[in-house]
């Protein structure tokens, strides 16, 4: 560059230029005026007075014209008036300040507080979190089209306006500047990370073509849809049935298969149990970290610790490693990894043996007798539990007895820390029995559950498509018996083994807020098959972030952030009754982000062939209208149905009892007209279960086959071998149930009709330097979505592996020291599920997962045989934040936090954890880089039952690193 | 004296159209239609005054010019955002919106990229500004300058890094040069030591 002539040369080149881009009020992208730049007469001219036709004392109204008439009405756009009247004179003799100049804080300027005006004149928009599981309601402050501010909405009857930090941090989520924002389309091999920027047309266009492609073929179900968290149910299923695939994939066996599959045997017509802890006495947690975790974490953690503070109400924790929930109970246990049943059945033991169960209950709502759960339960004695589990005989009996004393007003609870194991089905089921012991279900402050895992049924959906007839061995393996049977809950580790072992095959695979190489088992099986174009054909990825998933496409698309997106939502309320959320567009969605609600309809009617005659309800806003019609007026404001919502946020019918009891609810003689009774009490209904006879009373009962509490469940032992279980379904009057389909056949498994606990092979013969691994969650992180958060990265990072501080000792390992861990296949998986091998064992006759080299904290709260590793961790894509990285991988630059180049304050502050080791363990500082993804060791491992994920019964040996 | 007043209006002209340039070219990847323009015989002149190599028209040229793009300015990662916010505060949408929402209510850009501090369309208000300016009979107001040191002066530091950024000779070129055209304005501003 010459930079002594560059000003005249610029000038050349701008009167070339001028006119020539398009005007003000044309899209910047219009093609260019060929005129002006041949005509080389005009350009070397300056524009004259008379090309700009306003006068521009000709409006005195100018100032309150908006910026579409500005356009129109002054020349170049330019409003000079208003600049000299307002701003623009103040500004001429130094009295007021100029557009933001003062308002730009910068880091030099930047205070400690916001300015006190700030949240003045801010619209609060109500709105759902969508940072974990829970969905709590929020509040959004809105100024000047930007969301200043993010609250919790007391509103929300769930959540009460309760927020955690996740949902304080959607701020940095909404405002990232790594945010995607622009469709893009792959460019070389696929994985390469080279992209160009397309038009949505053109992204929709090219994904139509290859899905009706695969449509007109009439493989529908070579097109899959894979969701990680998703909380748009009633959009994404309308596209897949319209479409024509029931390829829908979910990460639910990867979080919560056993437990619901566990309540549905007792229940059937729910699979999340509702523990009414804020009227508890007593609560028995069995490996749940509810404070931090958990699906309900805000909501439940706040009626739990009502039921401790004002209720008086006492907390056991048993939980393999010291969580901040084990941590603020009032007693935590920490028993060998997956024995939380024996212990939950030794308790059962004892009550019995006591005499201190609920015998009413049992004989008039289970299906069971106190002499056959006596019989039953004769070899589980609390002494037996101790040999298996570690913990004391004499604290399983004093709290089995404390737990019956506190009943009805006492509940267990649990999640993944007693499910996750190969065992998990039978752990959960073992406790939940503990509930039916004391007679605990359903009563206040008891076990309770709720019919409404969602919306308050008042909130239809506008008509949808008929369901997909399609079958899929990646949506349905036929090896999990009771995967599938009451809900969809799939078996979504094994999606990528089997496309690697040929069992399927994709040629379209679009996934949703997925990110899968980080938070599924084997990530080297997932990132070889996410990479492999032969195994997936085509791979369209809708995020808000370029996340390891999106690093695998072949077009990625831009999602609007929970803060920009409609949905009507709720989950399965602590209230016991439902409700109605709302999540609205607090702002324009940034840049070119859509949401699918949006580009669905787009695409359906490119696809054509029908699709788009699932669309005719108008605009995503006329949806929203018509599905929220039937809320109620308020009376106070006279607005009901959306408008209500977008007021309040949310709606609860408060008329609605609690679910307490159901099963004592009277048959009216209305519902008893033309109905029978069979000898065992069950009174059906055009072969249809509508109750059971109990002391000589019609009652509601449960949703079972025997309409009783189902500790004994003749169903699940036929679903094993799969066997017809049309009569069972019917008498239990959830019809949805299926038994299962012809695919099965061939695929038997022998499940216990009764609650037992199972000993994990190779737990029993554990090597000197083998433990058992198991991870948990943060309470500033969820699974992989949340560490590219400044705010929640700085105070979690990094994950070291956690050692019980005497098994250190006896390994010689200390604080800081590195071990290389190496993980293996489950022994008992090998023998069970010979679907799942697919690596030849070494040397040793094991087949190993893979290796990784971590540091060690050591501690207390920490089963010896234990080692703990915390999930979040160790993203290689998902921004630099997520990387922690203060300059990127060239050395150059990063976006929004290189103190050199970009001004932020807080990161040049705060970004004090950048691992500056280059590898080298020796210079490694403790509490430093990103940590390491957990899941790189896990195998893929379902429970040959349920297909849940059991990340906890992973067995790693240990070496030491110098 | 009127010599000079055209002067004046011609070298306004001019350097509208350089903002008008750049916005562009921050806003959109080059297309055939652009390109072609840019190898027009006075363009090519221009271009080589400025040492700015124009690659050939062709297929895969344009699409090596749309992959460098992307990852100049659109990401996935590592890339250089065009948007004040991010320069000044590390996220997007930050408190500069609220000053160009100011700025929007006396200067129309009409652009439809909403995001209104990218740089682009500031480039784009900046040029509409001396487009009226050097149309103008009155003398020049306040607004350049003002508009100048709040929304354009940040963007020779971007401008910098985006082409150390890029892989193609054209837009290494180019942003160097909207580097050097940013620094040059502001001498005009008499702004040489704004940093």
């Amino acid at each position: 560059m010459k930079t002594s002539n560059s000003k005249r040369q610029f000038l050349k080149l701008g009167l070339l230029s001028v006119g020539t881009f398009g005007m003000f009020g044309c899209d910047e992208s219009t093609t260019p005026n060929e005129n002006s730049s041949s005509d080389s007469d005009d350009s070397n001219s300056a524009p004259s007075s008379s090309d700009t036709s306003n006068d521009d004392t000709s409006n005195d109204d100018a100032s309150n014209t908006s910026t579409e008439s500005a356009s129109r009405d002054f020349p170049f756009g330019v409003d000079i008036r208003k600049w000299k009247a307002g701003k623009g004179r103040a500004y001429e003799i130094g009295g007021q300040r100029m557009p933001g100049i003062c308002l730009l804080p910068g880091p030099n300027a930047k205070k400690d507080w916001p300015p006190k005006d700030k949240y003045q004149g801010a619209e609060k928009i109500p709105g759902m979190c969508q940072l974990c599981s829970t969905v709590c309601g929020i509040i959004g402050y809105v100024k000047d089209g930007r969301v200043l501010k993010v609250e919790g909405n007391p509103n929300d009857p769930n959540s009460r306006g309760r927020l955690c930090a996740r949902g304080q941090a959607s701020l940095n989520h909404l405002y990232h500047p790594e945010r995607l924002l622009y469709p893009m389309k792959r460019v070389g091999k696929r994985g390469e990370g080279k992209w160009k920027r397309i038009s949505w047309d053109e992204a929709l266009t090219e994904i139509a073509d290859k899905l009706r492609t695969i449509r007109e073929e009439g493989k529908q179900e070579e097109f899959a849809f894979h969701q990680g968290r998703q909380r748009s149910k009633d959009a994404i299923k309308r596209f897949l049935d319209a479409y024509g695939t029931k390829t829908q994939l979910s990460h639910r066996s990867l979080c919560s298969g056993n437990r619901r599959a566990a309540n549905l045997t007792y229940l059937w017509e729910s699979d999340w149990d509702l523990n009414d802890c804020e009227n508890s006495k007593y609560i028995l947690n069995f490996g749940s970290n509810a404070f931090e975790a958990h699906q309900g974490h805000v909501p439940f953690l706040n009626r739990i610790q009502n039921g401790r503070f004002n209720n008086g109400a006492k907390m056991v924790t048993f939980d393999v490693r010291l969580s901040n929930t084990a941590g603020n109970s009032d007693e935590w246990f920490s028993p060998f990894p997956g024995t939380d049943g024996a212990v939950a059945l030794g308790m059962c033991h004892w009550i019995l043996a006591n005499g201190k169960q609920d015998s009413e209950f049992i004989e008039r709502w289970t299906n069971v007798s106190v002499q056959e759960l006596k019989e039953h339960l004769a070899s589980y004695t609390p002494e037996w539990a101790e040999r298996v589990s570690g913990i004391p005989a004499e604290a399983i009996k004093r709290i089995a007895l404390e737990f019956a004393a506190a009943a009805p007003a006492a509940t267990t609870m649990c999640n993944r820390g007693s499910s996750a194991h190969l065992n998990g089905f039978y752990n959960d089921r073992a406790i939940n029995l503990l509930n039916a012991l004391v007679g605990s279900v359903g009563k206040k402050g008891g076990w309770c559950w709720s019919p409404w895992g969602g919306l308050d049924p008042i909130a239809k959906t506008p008509a949808m498509p008929d369901s997909a007839k399609t079958w899929s061995v990646l949506e349905d393996p036929p090896e999990y018996p009771l995967a599938n049977v009451w809900r969809r809950m799939k078996v979504g580790e094994i999606v990528y083994l089997y496309l690697l072992q040929g069992r399927a095959k994709l040629q379209a695979y679009m996934t949703y807020n997925l990110d899968s190489p980080l938070t599924w088992p084997e990530e080297s099986l997932t990132q070889e098959v996410l990479a492999n174009e032969e195994l997936i054909n085509f791979h369209v990825c809708i995020n808000c972030f370029y996340n390891e998933t999106a690093h695998y496409a072949d077009i990625v698309l831009p999602w609007t952030t929970f803060m920009e997106r409609w949905d009507l939502d709720a989950r399965a309320s602590y209230n016991l009754r439902p409700y109605v959320g709302i999540r609205t567009p607090m702002i324009d969605p940034l840049g070119e982000s859509k949401d699918i609600r949006d580009f669905f309809p787009m695409l359906a009617e490119k696809i054509g062939g029908g699709m788009e005659a699932a669309y005719q309800y108008g605009t995503t806003e006329d949806y929203m209208e018509q599905w929220a019609k039937e809320i109620p007026v308020n009376e106070v404001t006279g607005k009901s149905g959306l408008e209500r919502l977008l007021e309040e946020g949310a709606w609860e019918n408060e008329k609605t009892d609690p679910f307490y009891e159901p099963y004592k609810t009277l048959l009216i003689e209305e519902e008893l007209a033309g109905s029978a009774t069979d000898s065992n009490g069950v009174i059906t209904k055009d072969g249809i279960g509508i109750g059971v006879m109990v002391g000589g009373q019609a009652m509601r009962g449960f949703k079972t086959p025997s309409r009783k509490m189902e500790v004994r469940s003749l169903f699940i032992n036929k679903i094993g071998v799969n066997e017809d279980c049309s009569d069972l379904i019917n008498q239990s009057g959830v019809t949805k149930t299926k038994s299962r389909p012809k695919q099965h056949e061939g695929h038997d498994l022998d499940i216990d009709q009764m609650p037992i606990w199972l000993p994990i092979d190779e737990h029993q013969s554990l090597g000197q330097d083998e433990l058992i691994m198991t991870s948990f969650k943060w309470n500033v992180h969820n699974h992989g979505r949340t560490m590219n958060l400044k705010w929640l990265a700085e105070i979690v990072h990094s994950n070291p592996a956690w050692l019980n501080t005497e098994t250190a000792r006896e390994l010689g390992l200390k604080d800081g020291d590195w071990v290389e861990l190496t993980s293996y296949y489950s022994e008992m998986l090998e023998k069970v599920s010979p679907n799942l091998n697919h690596r030849e064992p070494d040397e040793s006759g094991r087949r190993v997962v893979s290796t990784m080299r971590v540091p060690i904290v050591t501690m207390q709260g920490l089963h010896p045989k234990a080692i703990a590793m915390s999930n979040s961790c160790g993203h290689w894509q998902y921004t630099n934040v997520a990387k922690a990285k203060a300059v990127s991988d060239d050395g150059e630059h990063l976006v929004g936090s290189d103190p050199k180049r970009y001004r932020d304050a807080d990161w040049e502050r705060n970004m004090w954890w950048e691992d500056k080791s280059n590898g080298d363990i020796a210079k490694w500082q403790q509490n430093t880089g990103n940590g390491w993804n957990q899941n790189r060791l896990m195998p893929i491992a379902p429970d040959p039952i349920t297909g849940q994920q059991a990340f906890h019964s992973t067995v790693v040996s240990l070496k030491k690193l110098s | 004296m009127m010599n000079v007043l055209a002067d004046a209006k011609r070298e306004l002209a001019g350097r509208a159209g350089v903002y008008e340039l750049f916005a562009h070219l921050l806003l959109n990847e080059v297309d055939s239609k652009i390109l072609s323009l840019f190898h027009d015989e006075q363009w090519l002149r221009c271009w080589e005054d400025l040492e700015i190599e124009i690659p050939a028209v062709s297929e895969a040229g344009i699409e090596r010019l749309a992959v460098d793009y992307c990852r100049i300015f659109i990401g996935p990662k590592d890339f250089c955002p065009p948007y004040q916010s991010v320069w000044e505060d590390g996220h997007m949408q930050s408190d500069v919106i609220t000053s160009m929402n100011e700025y929007v209510e006396i200067v129309s850009s009409g652009a439809s990229q909403n995001i209104k501090d990218h740089a682009g369309v500031q480039f784009k208000m900046m040029s509409q500004i001396l487009q009226f300016e050097a149309a103008s009979d009155e003398p020049p107001s306040t607004l350049a300058h003002a508009f100048f040191v709040d929304h354009i002066a940040w963007t020779e530091p971007m401008f910098s890094l985006a082409s150390t950024l890029a892989e193609t000779d054209f837009y290494s070129t180019v942003l160097e040069s909207g580097k050097e055209f940013v620094a040059s304005e502001k001498s005009v501003f008499s702004l040489d030591a704004i940093d």
